[in-house]
């Protein structure tokens, strides 16, 4: 058998002519395309709940770290704390949650919580309160800072950072003979105006000090470390206080 | 806004050549109607974002078989005797087409598609060779080569019967 080109043709022609059924093709079309959809939405709802998981996921660690970094806190307070020998159920319950009742608490210069018991069980607010330097040498400035009987006093040290933003480091309790020891130190000092020349407070050191005098508390105490160390509670003040080496050694590990 | 009027047109004007195309290069009814769906789907799916829809509908034709044809196939498995299929008419095919179109089918994927496009599809070999977007060089050598082999097989058979 031999064949050309043109029986080729005709050859692949035969049997040529059933005709398509363009709404068939039409209606498989659509449904590809309605699968490609519903692919495409689901890939996208997909998308969006795993980014919210993430989301969620990522929120809920970072209060889990928060929580760690507050708890490594008030870790320190309380090792602060309890390396000066002092109270322990008080310190332990403030040191457990800081800036939260504390930083009503310890809200201003005047003291704020009922008695000295619940001031010292406060807790230490996250940054130091406002206590106002006096501007003028008034009578009042050489008053004494504390009562003639402290039987505690509770301390929460603060650190600036680079910005001059202090929080808080740790915090102790210092009763008996070393709150006495503290106050009288201090009320020691010499009485003064606060030299208004001060280096910016980069890296700064205060300490808050809630003073309790039998059975009432006393009158919130700044001790601000920036040039030298001096000690306000709003209306009088002392500086360069030179605390006794057991204290300093307190104060430098509250403000660490 | 995609024209499905127009797509309809188009269906009833190059449907069945499309089709009978598609059962050339696949060599099985069933398979070439699978294979025109597919295409024919594609085209509608871009429809009013493709220029020549007849020439882009005659490349993924042969890209879809070309395709199919490296991807090693599972689904059958090659017998030594074709399975007895009905022609457009119910009838038996003739002889010599029959033939012919065993023949076809034992060319090479590339070598068949040549073919198709050339003596069924009526392109020059520009033509095809722009759809298969291979040289003109390699459609002509192809395509010879394709012809050659029929002509040989074709005539072995012939003596032979």
């Amino acid at each position: 058998m031999t064949w050309d080109e043109s029986e080729l043709r005709a050859a692949l022609h035969e049997g040529e002519g059933e005709p398509l059924s363009a709404g068939h093709i039409v209606a498989l079309a659509e449904a590809r395309q309605q699968r490609r959809h519903d692919r495409i939405r689901t890939a996208a709802v997909a998308v969006v709940v795993t980014g919210l998981l993430g989301g969620g996921i990522g929120a809920l660690s970072q209060l889990g770290g928060g929580g760690e970094s507050a708890g490594s806190d008030s870790a320190a307070g309380g090792q602060a704390y309890s390396s000066v020998g002092g109270d322990q159920a008080a310190n332990g319950s403030a040191a457990s949650a800081p800036g939260t009742s504390g930083e009503k608490a310890a809200g201003g210069a005047a003291p704020l919580v009922p008695g000295p018991q619940a001031a010292l069980a406060a807790t230490c607010a996250a940054h130091p309160v406002a206590v106002h330097w006096p501007r003028d040498a008034t009578a009042t400035t050489t008053a004494p800072l504390f009562g003639a009987e402290v039987t505690a006093i509770r301390l929460c040290g603060y650190r600036g950072n680079a910005h001059g933003v202090q929080t808080l480091r740790g915090s102790t309790t210092l009763r008996g003979t070393q709150a006495q020891r503290l106050a009288d130190s201090v009320d020691a000092s010499p009485p003064g105006v606060r030299a208004i020349s001060c280096p910016p407070p980069r890296y700064s050191r205060s300490v808050v000090l809630y003073p309790v005098s039998g059975t009432t508390s006393g009158t919130t105490v700044l001790l601000d470390a920036t040039c030298g160390i001096n000690v306000t509670d709003g209306r009088a003040q002392r500086l360069d206080w030179n605390p006794p080496s057991a204290l300093r050694n307190v104060l430098d590990e509250l403000t660490n | 806004m995609r024209d499905e009027a127009a797509f309809r047109a188009f269906v009833e004007e190059n449907g069945a050549t499309l089709l009978h195309a598609a059962r050339l290069l696949t060599g099985d009814h069933q398979r070439g109607e699978d294979l025109v769906q597919t295409v024919l789907t594609k085209v509608y799916l871009k429809w009013g974002r493709i220029d020549a829809p007849l020439a882009y509908a005659r490349r993924a034709l042969v890209t879809a078989q070309i395709d199919a044809s490296r991807r090693r196939w599972w689904g059958e498995r090659p017998t030594e005797t074709l399975p007895e299929t009905a022609g457009a008419d119910g009838l038996a095919p003739a002889e010599d087409r029959d033939q012919l179109r065993r023949l076809l089918a034992e060319l090479n994927p590339r070598e068949r598609v040549v073919v198709v496009l050339r003596y069924y599809c009526d392109l020059s070999e520009q033509e095809a060779a722009a759809t298969l977007n291979m040289p003109v060089g390699t459609v002509k050598s192809t395509c010879s080569r394709a012809l050659a082999r029929l002509r040989v097989e074709l005539t072995a058979g012939g003596a032979g019967q």
